[in-house]
Order: C-alpha cells, then sequence, then structure tokens
C-alpha cells in the first residue's frame, strides 16, 4: 500500500514538473502572493500598537500556519479541487474498475507546484516574520501537517457534495474560500461562538488558530487537539465519500442526469 | 453493473465466478475495463508511466511486469510511442494504448466500452485485429459493447442484441449471418446498354448503361440458378455477389422483422447497443 | 455564495476594527463604521468584477477565438460589452448584499445622499478601469500561454496598492506615493475614499483622476489588443 501510494505521489509530482519553467514560476509568484498578502498587516501595525494584544510577529506565526497547511494540502493532495466534478462526470468510473479504493487515487493524482510556493512562505513567515527558533520548526511542521489534514478533509467533505446535488463543484469552491478566508485571518476578536463554531463544524480553527496556540504555548493537549482534529476529520472525509459512493453505484447518479 | 460500479436494483448475475457488485475489487484482479470515450492513463507523461501506475496498482509484480509488458507492447505496435506523453498520440494510438494497458495484469476478462469510437478507417482496422489476435493468442474473452458492427464482425463470435435493456437476440454471429443473411446482391456487367433479367425471388435494385443491380431472395431461388439465367439470356462480362451488411441484420432484428432463437455461446461475445 | 464569502469578509474585518484601539483610530480621524464602509465600497467593486480574463484565456487556449474573430465586431469591444452586460446585473445585487450587511454592522453609510450619484459613477468608472486591466491580462494569453500568475501579481496589486482594506492614508509615506501614482489606487481607493472624505473637491479630484486613467489604460488596451491580434493572425492560434 504504501508503494502504491509513494507511486500514485512520484507520478503525479512528474506530472506538475513536465514544464519546469512554468512550475517554478507558478511557486516563485505565489511566494510573491503571500508576501504582498501580508503587506496589508505590515500597514496595519504601522498605525496601530496591537490587534487585542496581538502584534505583527503573531500574525506572521499564524499566516505561516495557513500558508503551509494549504499548500502542503494542494500540493499532495490537489486531486480534490477536481473530485465534485469528477463525480458529476462519470469519471469515478475508470478509478472504481481498480482493485484499490478510489479516494486516494483521486486525491493524490494531481500536485499543484504553487503548494511549494505556499509552503515556502510558511517557513518565511516563520522563520523571518514571526522570529520564531530554528527549535520549533519541527513542532511547527507537525501542527503545520495536522492542518493540512484537516484542509484535505473539509475540502473533501465539500467536494462530496457533488453526490448529492447538481452544481456542486461551484458551491465546494465558493465554501473553501470562505473556509480559507477564515483561517487567514486571527480568530480571537470574535467571539465564543464563533471559536466554538471554527473548532467544529466548520474546523478552519485547526488550520492555524490552535496550531499556532500550541507553538506559542507549548501546550501538548492542544498539540493532541490537533493531532485528534485530524484524524477526526479525516475519517468524516472517508465516510461521507463512502456513502456518496454508495449513492453513485446505486444509479441515482445516472437518474438524476435523465 | 458487470464490472461492478453500478447496483442493480434486481437480477443476478456473474463475472468470473462473482458476483460484481458484492465483490468489485475481487473482480477488479480479473477483468481489465476500456472507457472509449475516457482515459485511465496521466495525460501529460509519458505511456510507460501509467503502465508502471497500472502494475502497482495491481500488485504485478516486477520481473512479471516487465515480460508481460514486452509482450504488449509487441503485440500492440506501441513501441514506437510508449515514452512519448499521452497527449500527444492520436486516438487510435492512444486506445491501443488503453487496451494494453488494461491487460497489464492479464485479466482472464475484457471489457471494452465503444473502444473505436472517433477512429478512422485504417486505426479501426488495425485496433480490430490487434484484439482479435489477442483475444485468439491469450484467450482472453472480450466482451465489447459497441454501435458498429464491422467490431462485431471482425472480432466476435458471439451477439448479443439489446434494445432498452430487452434481451432481442444471443446467437453465434456465423448463425446470424447463416440463418438471416438470406438476401444477396448481385451486380452484372453485361454487353447489352439495357440489361433485363426477370425471375421470381429476384428484384431489380438498378438498372444502368451496361450494368444490372439485382437482389437475391435466396430462399427462392438458388444464386446458381440466377447466374445460369443471366449467362443464357444476357451477354455477361462480369459478374459479383455480395452478402448485405451486418448492419442491415441488425437494424431488421430491431425493427422486429427478424425473431430471437438462441444457441450455446463459444469464446467472444459482443454487445451491439 | 459569492454574496456569503463578501459579508463574512465584512464581518471579519468589522471584528478586526472594533478590536483596534480607538483613541489610536481617531488619529486619522477614522472610525470602525468609516472603515468597514469604505472596505464595503471596495469590496463592492472586485465582486462585481469576478475573473473575466478567463474568458479571454479560454477562447485563446482552446482556439475558439478563431470564430470570434471571423465576426464584424472587435473582439476586445464584444468582451467588453458583453461584461458590461454581467456587471449591470452584478453591480446592483453585490450592492444590496454588501450595504445590507455593513447597515447591519455599522449603521448608516457615510455619505451624503448628494454624493450618492457621485460614489455611483466613481464605482462604474473604477470598474471600467479594472476591466480594461482584465482585458490586457486575458490578451497576455497570446504570449504566455497562461494568464493565471499574471493575474495574481496583478491582483495583489490591486489589493495593496488599491488600498482593498487600509485606505491609502494610512500608508507609509513611500508606499503610499507609489500606490497614489499608480492606476490601482483609481480602481479602489479613489471611490472607496468618499465615505471617508464626501467634500466636492475631493470628489472631483477622484472623478478626474479615473477619468484620465480610463483614458491611459484605454489607450494601452487598444494597443495591446492591435498586437494579440496581429500575432495570433498571422500565426494562427
Amino acid at each position: 500500500m504504501a508503494t502504491y501510494l509513494f507511486t500514485l505521489l512520484r507520478m503525479s509530482v512528474n506530472a506538475a514538473f513536465i514544464r519546469p519553467f512554468a512550475a517554478v514560476t507558478a511557486i516563485l509568484l505565489m511566494l510573491a502572493n503571500n508576501l504582498l498578502f501580508y503587506i496589508t498587516f505590515v500597514i496595519y501595525f504601522h498605525n496601530f500598537s496591537s490587534l487585542e494584544g496581538w502584534g505583527s510577529e503573531d500574525l506572521a506565526l499564524l499566516i505561516g500556519c495557513t500558508c503551509w497547511a494549504f499548500g502542503l494540502a494542494v500540493f499532495v493532495t490537489g486531486g480534490v479541487r477536481d473530485l465534485a466534478q469528477s463525480i458529476a462526470s462519470g469519471a469515478l468510473d475508470s478509478y472504481l474498475g481498480r482493485p484499490r479504493h478510489p479516494l486516494p487515487a483521486l486525491l493524490l493524482g494531481q500536485c499543484i507546484p504553487s503548494g511549494l510556493g505556499d509552503m515556502a512562505s510558511g517557513v518565511v513567515f516563520w522563520m523571518v516574520l514571526s522570529h520564531r527558533s530554528l527549535g520549533e520548526l519541527p513542532l511547527l511542521l507537525m501542527v503545520g501537517t495536522f492542518g493540512a489534514v484537516v484542509v484535505t478533509a473539509t475540502a473533501t467533505i465539500f467536494q462530496c457534495l457533488a453526490f448529492w446535488m447538481s452544481g456542486a463543484a461551484v458551491l465546494a469552491e465558493e465554501l473553501f474560500e470562505m473556509f480559507m478566508m477564515v483561517a487567514y485571518y486571527p480568530e480571537h476578536p470574535f467571539g465564543f461562538a464563533v471559536r466554538l463554531l471554527l473548532l467544529t463544524v466548520f474546523p478552519a480553527g485547526f488550520v492555524a488558530m490552535m496550531p499556532a496556540q500550541v507553538v506559542r504555548e507549548a501546550n501538548p493537549l492542544k498539540l493532541a487537539a490537533c493531532a485528534a482534529a485530524a484524524a477526526i476529520y479525516a475519517g468524516l472525509a472517508w465516510l461521507a465519500f463512502e456513502r456518496g459512493l454508495r449513492r453513485y453505484t446505486s444509479g441515482s447518479r445516472l437518474l438524476e442526469l435523465r | 453493473m458487470l464490472t461492478g460500479i453500478l447496483v442493480p436494483s434486481g437480477g443476478h448475475a456473474e463475472v468470473a465466478g462473482l458476483v460484481p457488485w458484492d465483490d468489485r475489487r475481487m473482480l477488479a484482479r480479473h477483468i481489465g475495463i476500456v472507457f472509449g470515450q475516457r482515459s485511465q492513463l496521466w495525460w501529460q507523461l509519458p505511456v510507460r508511466a501509467s503502465f508502471e501506475l497500472l502494475g502497482r496498482i495491481y500488485g504485478v509484480e516486477r520481473a512479471t511486469y516487465a515480460t508481460r509488458l514486452a509482450l504488449l507492447v509487441e503485440g500492440f505496435a506501441i513501441g514506437g510511442f510508449i515514452d512519448r506523453p499521452v497527449a500527444q498520440l492520436s486516438l487510435g494510438q492512444r486506445l491501443r494504448c488503453e487496451i494494453a494497458a488494461a491487460l497489464i495484469h492479464a485479466p482472464s476478462i475484457l471489457l471494452l466500452d465503444e473502444p473505436t469510437i472517433g477512429l478512422d478507417v485504417t486505426a479501426k482496422a488495425l485496433l480490430r485485429d490487434h484484439l482479435d489476435a489477442m483475444s485468439r493468442d491469450a484467450g482472453t474473452t472480450v466482451l465489447l459493447t459497441s454501435h458498429d458492427t464491422g467490431d462485431i464482425e471482425r472480432i466476435c463470435e458471439r451477439v448479443i442484441v439489446i434494445d432498452h435493456g430487452s434481451l432481442l437476440m444471443d446467437l453465434p454471429l456465423a448463425r446470424l449471418k447463416r440463418d438471416f443473411l438470406r438476401q444477396r446482391t448481385v451486380t452484372l456487367v453485361t454487353g447489352e446498354e439495357i440489361p433485363a433479367l426477370a425471375m421470381d425471388g429476384v428484384t431489380v435494385m438498378a438498372v444502368e448503361p451496361y450494368r444490372l443491380t439485382l437482389a437475391v431472395d435466396t430462399s427462392k431461388v438458388a444464386i446458381e440458378a440466377l447466374v445460369a439465367a443471366a449467362l443464357q439470356q444476357l451477354t455477361v462480362r462480369d459478374l459479383t455477389v455480395e452478402n448485405p451488411p451486418l448492419e442491415d441484420v441488425i437494424k431488421a432484428i430491431y425493427r422486429g422483422e427478424i425473431g430471437d432463437p438462441r444457441s450455446a455461446p463459444t469464446r467472444a461475445v459482443a454487445v451491439p447497443v | 455564495m459569492r454574496g456569503g464569502l463578501n459579508v463574512l469578509a465584512l464581518a471579519i474585518f468589522w471584528a478586526f476594527w472594533r478590536a483596534t484601539p480607538p483613541q489610536e483610530l481617531e488619529v486619522w480621524d477614522l472610525t470602525p463604521s468609516r472603515l468597514i464602509w469604505y472596505l464595503t465600497i471596495t469590496e463592492w467593486i472586485v465582486f462585481t468584477t469576478g475573473t473575466p480574463y478567463r474568458e479571454i484565456e479560454e477562447d485563446i487556449r482552446s482556439g475558439a477565438l478563431a470564430s470570434c474573430l471571423s465576426r464584424p465586431v472587435s473582439y476586445a469591444q464584444a468582451c467588453l460589452a458583453q461584461w458590461c452586460g454581467g456587471m449591470a446585473f452584478r453591480l446592483p445585487v453585490f450592492a444590496v448584499i454588501g450595504f445590507g450587511a455593513a447597515l447591519g454592522f455599522s449603521g448608516a453609510m457615510p455619505l451624503t445622499p448628494a454624493m450618492l450619484p457621485v460614489g455611483l459613477i466613481s464605482a462604474v468608472l473604477a470598474l471600467g478601469l479594472i476591466h480594461l486591466c482584465h482585458l490586457m491580462i486575458g490578451l497576455a494569453t497570446t504570449w504566455t500561454g497562461s494568464a493565471a500568475p499574471l493575474h495574481w501579481i496583478w491582483q495583489k496589486g490591486l489589493f495593496v496598492l488599491g488600498g482593498l482594506i487600509i485606505p491609502l492614508s494610512l500608508y507609509p509615506t513611500p508606499l503610499r506615493g507609489v500606490a497614489e501614482l499608480s492606476p490601482f489606487a483609481a480602481m479602489l481607493s479613489a471611490p472607496a475614499s468618499l465615505v471617508i472624505d464626501s467634500s466636492r473637491e475631493h470628489a472631483e479630484m477622484v472623478l478626474t483622476m479615473q477619468t484620465a486613467w480610463l483614458v491611459a489604460l484605454g489607450a494601452l488596451a487598444w494597443l495591446i489588443d492591435r498586437a494579440a491580434t496581429s500575432r495570433f493572425t498571422a500565426r494562427g492560434i
């Protein structure tokens, strides 16, 4: 199984870098894109002393976590963004004819090179703009990876809506945009109810807010919560796909299309 | 349904001894599937890379994979472009690669869904020859769906005709042709400018200067009798006897003009739809 | 759903501006209400635009451009006309959504009734400028093969130098100078700044600046359109 997954990943990376100039350009432009985005906060902190106790370094830590999580998710499991389209067009048939579960091939089947630019931005935000120490890097990578699992799992759940409704590809993309928008900004100005929402139904809080707290506070309980969230949401994504697949194989999609 | 992708609302089927929708993943190891309109190859990568991935998917051992790949490359004549990206291949080349890819794990059954759709005449003929050879040499059962009766005539030995989910006919191809292709087309090139020939069971289809085309119902008149009469009554310079295309037979079946006797199946199967 | 994204962004920044020390905002004669209305206007313009450059990119890459070029109307003019139609629908829809959310968060818009038509004209001019940029980005596909990376950089330029979230008056001096000299300021910050300074003099300055940039970018778009058309009629698609 590990060999199979590794081969899948290797193939999708090879395909993504088949035109190396375009891939490297996408990586560098994404890095520039993220750093330009941060300028808005540099301007904010140039004029204002803090955001409810947070300074620019705290924000850089948070944004770094989001960049790393998002980048890793799209680089490794970039196929998730086309999942709804594959379901709607019947492209799952090719995967279902094989002796392997279709979901890994669907997710790992596409690598998006700009994800490396996001990951690189994450490291820059952490080490340069947030002034974290080298000793903290393993912890950052770990919580960032848990965040990446939550990103992929949430995106998968959104995309699985295509099993039940038409036009889900557009809806899934916009839900995911909302999810990532919330993940990029600090949640502490929000009230308790909103923060609870972001740690449960709409788990953007586990992409950056909670990982950033783990690093700032060196809190093992919150680290365990990040790991648990990654496992739980991965499980929910798997479940959503399995339930949807039952509907797909029942032929309900064909009846709907008629 | 036969691949296990769709679960039927009722009925029973077995493929390679397995119920498809109950044992889909186990069945997948015994069958190969080719969707004519969907690719299972990686578009941007060389064909060889896709074969390697499929070898991993099906758990083919390295040594076996290498041997089998060599045979498939030779059998489907894809050696000239196996290292080229799939995106650069013509449709015919891609389909040959798709079929070879579906055989990497040596399935006992190969299911082909409209494999020749969109191909030109030459490419179709080449693909059909490869499938026929593979089926005979490796003993692989080929289940083919197609709207092109040429596919059936070249590759298959058994024909199942389905219309709106109902079985209309299930016969060996040879018997279908023999029992239902009673009509022959006879073309005479004559010395007479306006040739004419009248016989029971013979219909004049076209009269042109020095040429007469006849439709002959062989259940009413034997070809030999017609030829004898033509030689007697006309100055015959050339004579052609043709079978009507299988397509006409299939059309007649769908129109309900031909009945549905069934006989025991043989090696290969076709499902015109 | 785009409306939901709009409201979400406003909600996030409403919380931000309310969490900002009020005495520090007063130094700039700003309040959370004015700032959220500022963001409402900039977001209204951004959401009304969408990503029209993708249509041109797709036409060029798919070869559908060939059939467009055979028509008796310039391709660029046809695109702009089509986009105007889409804008005519999206402009009031996003106005209702965005203004409704801002009213709910912060109360009435700090713009006098007399300035409302000026605000609308300024927003339409801004949209014209942005669509000219999208036209040029889309046509760049002729040379680059993909317009997406160019769009990313242009969009970030728009958001930062255009003052999407923070008015240009808060920018550090060197950056503010660069932003005000760029056309991006005319696209976002200028129309939105009317809710911060709704004086007649400021409004006249905004409209004059936008009109000047419309002429300049229009000329540039015309040149790029000619170059792109020459290239694909000579070389094919």
